[in-house]
Order: C-alpha cells, then structure tokens, then sequence
C-alpha cells in the first residue's frame, strides 16, 4: 500500500499543477479548475494506478479531466464565482505584487483569447502548446483521429490568430481557407 | 519677554495677518487657510429600535484624506473605499467603492465558493449630513450599518513646511476586534498624464490630460510635425485609466490601463481599436514605455513606443 | 492573398512532418511572405499559450493529496473485529456493570441538558459573528442627515 501510494504521490507531484493549468484555462475559472484536477486525481486513486501501463497515468488523467470539464460546461452556473482575478485582489500580499499582477494580465489576455474557441480546439491547442502532446497522445486524449487533431489545431491557432490581429486592428487576414 | 516685547511680537503677528489676507489667492496661504477633516466611523447594531454602538472610530486629515474600512468575518468579506474631496469648503464629493465576498457553499470537494459584488457611488454630502453603509442591506430586524460623519476641525491641513499633516486614525473597536479594520492616506486624486509617441526614439506626437484617479479619460497624440499626415488625419488616443496599484497603501505607484485606437473622423465611422486593456503598472515621475511595433499596422516603419509619464497635479 | 500550403504550416511547427517535406516546406516558407507571416503569428500564440502560468495554490494543493490518499471509509456494518478471548470477555462484563449502573437513572429522571439562546460563555467567544445580519442581500449606501445618523 505504501508503494503504491508512493507512486502515486510522485504522478500527482508531477502532472497536478498542470492538470490545474489545462483545467483553469479550459475553464477560465480557478476554483472549479482545483476541484476537477481533484476528481481526476481520486478516480486515479481508487481506479488503480497500477491497473495503467507506465506512462499512460498522465494521458489517462487529462481525458478524465477534460469528460469532467466538459460536464461542468454543461452544468449552467446559477450564481457567479470567484474568478482567478479576484482571488488575486483579496488574497495575500505576494511578495512580487508587481510581478504578479503582469502575469495575471498576461493569464487573463491568453483566457481571453481562448474563450473565443469551441472547447475541443481549445483543449487539442493547450494540449499541444502547453503540454507538448503529440498529435497522436492527443488524438489518444480526446477519442478522435489524428486528422480531427491536426484540423483542429489549425483551425484554433487560425481563429485565434484573426482575433489577435483584430485585437490588434491591423488589417491582415488569413490567407487559407 | 518684557510687556514691550510681547506688544511688539503681537503687532508683528498682526501684520502678518494683514500681509497674509491680502495675499490670499496664493497657493500657499490658501493651503494654510485648508483645515484638517475628520470622519467619525461608528458601527452599529440595531435590535428591536435600539441601538448598540459596536465601534467608535475617527480618521482625521487634509483635505482628500482617503480612508478604507475592510470587514471580515469567516463568510463574509466586505472592502469599502472612500475617496473624498472637499467643495467650496463647505461640502464633500465622496467615491465609494464597495467590494464585498460572500461565502455561499463549498465545493463537491470542499473548495470555497463564492459570491461577491461591486459597487460604485458618487456621494455629495454637507457637514450637516453623514453617510450611512448597510454591509448586508436592510433585510432583518437585526441590522448592522456603519456612520460616517465628516466634520471640519480647527486643525491646519498643512504643517509650515508646507507639507500636509499627515493622517491620523484612532479606533476603539472593542467589540469588533478582529472583524473590522480602517486604513487612512492622503494621496492625490488628480495626475497629470503625458503621453507620448515615439518613432525610432524620437518623440512624434504627445498628448496632455489632467486625469482624476480611477476616471477613465481620452487622451489624445497631436503630431508634433503637422505635416505629418498620417497621424493628423486621424490622431491615435488612449482612453486612459489610473488606478493605486495597492489599495492598502499611499505609495508612488500607480495601475495605468488603456485602449490605444485612432480616433474617428468628425461625422463619420467609429474609433479603429489598436489595442484593448494593456495594463501596466508605472511609478510617479518616471516614464513607462510600451513597445508597439508589431501591433499599430498601419503606421509609417521605425520601432514605435508608447510613453506615459504621470505626476500628481498641484492642488 | 492566401496560400493553400499554410495548414501545412501548422504540422511543420508542430513537428508533425517528414523530414524531406519539412524541408521542401521550409524552402517553400521562406520565399512565401503568406506562409511565412502565418508562422510567425502561430510561434507567437505558442509563446503567449506557454507562458501561462499557474501556481497552485498550495493549501488546496496539500489538502487535496490528503483527501485522496485519506483510505477510503469502510461501511461500519463491513468492519470486522479481531479481539482476544480475554479482552472480550472483560469488554462485555464492562458493558454490563456501565448497563447496570446507568439503566436506573435513564429511567428515573430523564433530563436533557438544555442550551441557554443567550449563554455568555458562547458569547464570549473571540470574534464577533456578523452571519445573524447576513440575509444575502446587496450592500448599500446613501446620505442622511446626522441627526438621524450618529447619537
């Protein structure tokens, strides 16, 4: 039991913070983000990390988390949350507040942008571009073919490039279609 | 010091006065007309018609002291800013900004949820009226408000360095220990902001405004050479934003948000946006620089910056 | 303008070409002002997606390995005992002096401890509870003469 929980602390210390990170900008939302990488992590626990063959435990969480997600989408919000921002304001002093603050806008522009793509471009670009999945372990993730994969990052990364130069207000469009 | 002596030293004061008075549209003597303003904070608690005093508090400095008055308990958090001026010397424009967190729940998974709401008033009030705070609105029977009642005291605003006294806050909050908190500063309202293009360096169109604290205002970047069509035509501007950048404290430095766009043509279509909500944060005094070169298409080549310089106007 | 080879781009920056492909492409992009731009804005995304950054929230962190490595209840009507035939011996001669010793005064005289609304030694506790103004209603704020305000 201890090995195995050993195990299983050394994945969590591993992929959590960026189960979080995929999570909160799926999501745009914090607190929800913290729960969901929780879920994933207990049907880990009591589904057995040792049932998985090596390697596939990271894969394996990112697909349970995005099915959660995609139930939380679902689920329409009734009263509103705390958003990653307003943790900010109320929440301790850092000690780099200037820092942080630019970091908060830089999160909040990349959130932004995002929030302008359907949810399975969004969740095949940030598996792409944050974790550094190839097409395969995404098309592994998210149950479709690789074709989907590839024509759906070229869609998300065209989309958010017209909404970047529109942001922007220059006048180049995009040249294929 | 001999009767002589004091008859002398009053004769000298008197004429001091007298010199004083008749140079009175001065700055400095119109500051040391300026008296201190105190705001008295009590919370109280009514039941059934009568009331509790919970806490008794007084913030007391210039003209433009500001002062907050955070609440906090296990579910509910409130922050209430107060920005105030005084008008004609005899009444104040007071800003309140009301942020307040509510605990609703938790989480499936124990994590805190939260409600929490914003508010923004502008607030005239004459020394014979106080303003009253409802943290939790009127539903009860059992309610808590907090008064604020500002008075003028005899106090001089400015010591005779010509410095402002700074603010002073006292508090007996007794019961309250623990779930209320007031802080008090006196930094300016008013900045003036120069903002400045610049191509390669050099500086090819500017823009002044005198920009009141947390007020979004235009500011627009004449060309420097009028010849310059590209930039007279249809000027760029921000739409400019300050801010504190911490709210606890009266430090130099200062939140700068803006949207960069061009401005429309008399009569004709809207402002082109360039960028939207950049944020910064910039010191008082000293320049912040934006580097616009792969973002405002459009504009003759050369490495193109924006510029904010900010300084607290003079009163 | 346009260029149908732009897709093409995507997979390259992503890795996801043939060595002899990627180089035909990387020839075609360098003379392509299209394709070339399009690569340039897609890295640009790529480094603005990558430098998101998350720091977790430690607490919420601890607390959550805590709970999941917490072993899981097991219902009380499942748990098994494995005692001595002395020490249960012992436990049930206790059980029966406490039933000896307590049943008579259950019968006697039932009296539950009542719970005073106003008990100072609950009052007295450290902080003042705001909850009992809380009705979830919104803040507000507004102006009134001072008599009607303070004393």
């Amino acid at each position: 039991m201890a090995s195995h929980n050993e195990a299983f602390t050394s994945v969590f210390d591993a992929v959590y913070a960026n189960l979080c990170r995929f999570l909160e900008c799926l999501l745009g939302e914090r607190a929800t983000a913290q729960d969901i990488a929780q879920e994933s992590f207990l049907r880990l626990h009591r589904f057995g990390l040792y049932r998985l063959p090596p390697d596939e435990a990271r894969f394996w969480l990112f697909r349970v988390a995005r099915n959660l997600a995609l139930n939380e989408m679902q689920k329409q919000q009734t009263r509103s949350r705390l958003s990653a921002e307003a943790a900010v304001a109320f929440g301790d002093q850092t000690p780099d507040p200037e820092g942080a603050f630019l970091r908060a806008e830089s999160n909040r522009l990349v959130r932004d942008l995002l929030g302008h793509l359907p949810e399975r471009q969004r969740t095949a670009l940030l598996l792409r571009e944050q974790e550094e999945m190839s097409y395969r372990e995404i098309a592994r993730v998210l149950g479709i073919s690789e074709g989907n994969v590839k024509t759906d990052i070229f869609r998300a990364r065209r989309l958010l490039r017209e909404r970047w130069h529109e942001l922007h207000g220059t006048a180049a469009k995009l040249c294929e279609r | 010091m001999s009767a002589c002596g004091k008859t002398l030293a009053a004769l000298l004061l008197l004429l001091a006065l007298i010199i004083n008075a008749g140079d009175g549209h001065t700055t400095a003597s119109a500051k040391a007309d300026l008296k201190r303003i105190q705001f008295q904070i009590v919370t109280v608690e009514t039941r059934g018609g009568q009331r509790h005093v919970l806490s008794n508090a007084t913030v007391e400095g210039p003209p433009g002291t500001d002062f907050q008055i955070n609440l906090e308990s296990e579910r509910f958090k409130m922050d209430a800013r107060f920005l105030t001026d005084l008008v004609n010397n005899d009444a104040l424009q007071v800003r309140a900004k009301l942020q307040t967190r509510r605990l609703y729940g938790r989480s499936a998974n124990d994590l805190p949820l939260y409600e929490e709401d914003a508010q923004s008033h502008t607030l005239r009030l004459s020394f014979e009226e106080a303003i009253i705070l409802l943290p939790f609105g009127r539903a009860g029977d059992d309610r808590f408000s907090i008064e604020i009642t500002p008075a003028l005291t005899n106090q001089p605003a400015y010591l005779a360095t010509g410095e402002v006294t700074p603010p002073a806050i006292q508090i007996d909050d007794r019961q309250l220990r623990g779930v209320i908190s007031i802080q008090a500063q006196a930094a300016p309202h008013e900045y003036d902001a120069q903002v400045s293009l610049l191509r390669d360096g050099r500086e090819v169109a500017r823009g002044n405004a005198r920009l009141m604290r947390e007020e979004a205002g235009e500011v627009v970047l004449r060309p420097l050479d009028p010849t310059s069509a590209e930039l007279t035509d249809r000027p760029l501007a921000v739409n400019l934003t300050l801010a504190p950048f911490a709210q606890d404290c009266a430090a130099d430095r200062l939140k700068v948000s803006f949207d960069l766009y061009r401005v429309g043509k008399p009569g004709a279509d809207q402002r082109a946006m360039i960028a939207t909500d950049w944020q910064g944060v910039a010191r008082a005094g000293a320049d912040l620089r934006y580097d616009l070169s792969n973002d405002a298409a459009g504009l003759a080549a050369g490495k193109l910056e924006l510029k904010f310089n900010l300084k607290p106007a003079d009163r | 303008m346009s260029c149908n080879l732009t897709e093409k781009v995507s997979l390259w920056i992503d890795g996801e070409l043939a060595a002899d492909e990627a180089e035909r492409l990387a020839q075609h992009v360098a003379a392509c002002p299209v394709c070339s731009s399009a690569r340039a804005d897609f890295l640009r995304l790529r480094r603005q997606v990558k430098a998101y950054e998350f720091t977790p929230d430690l607490e919420a962190r601890q607390r959550a390995l805590a709970q999941i490595l917490k072993p899981a209840p097991v219902p009380l009507w499942r748990r098994r005992l494995a005692v001595p035939v002395p020490v249960f011996a012992v436990i049930v001669l206790m059980i029966a002096v406490a039933v000896w010793a307590i049943f008579p005064r259950l019968v006697a005289k039932p009296s539950p401890a009542v719970l005073q609304p106003n008990d100072p030694a609950r009052a007295s506790q450290n902080h003042f509870d705001l909850s009992r103004f809380d009705h979830g209603e919104r803040a507000e704020i507004y102006t009134a003469p001072r008599q009607a305000a303070t004393r």
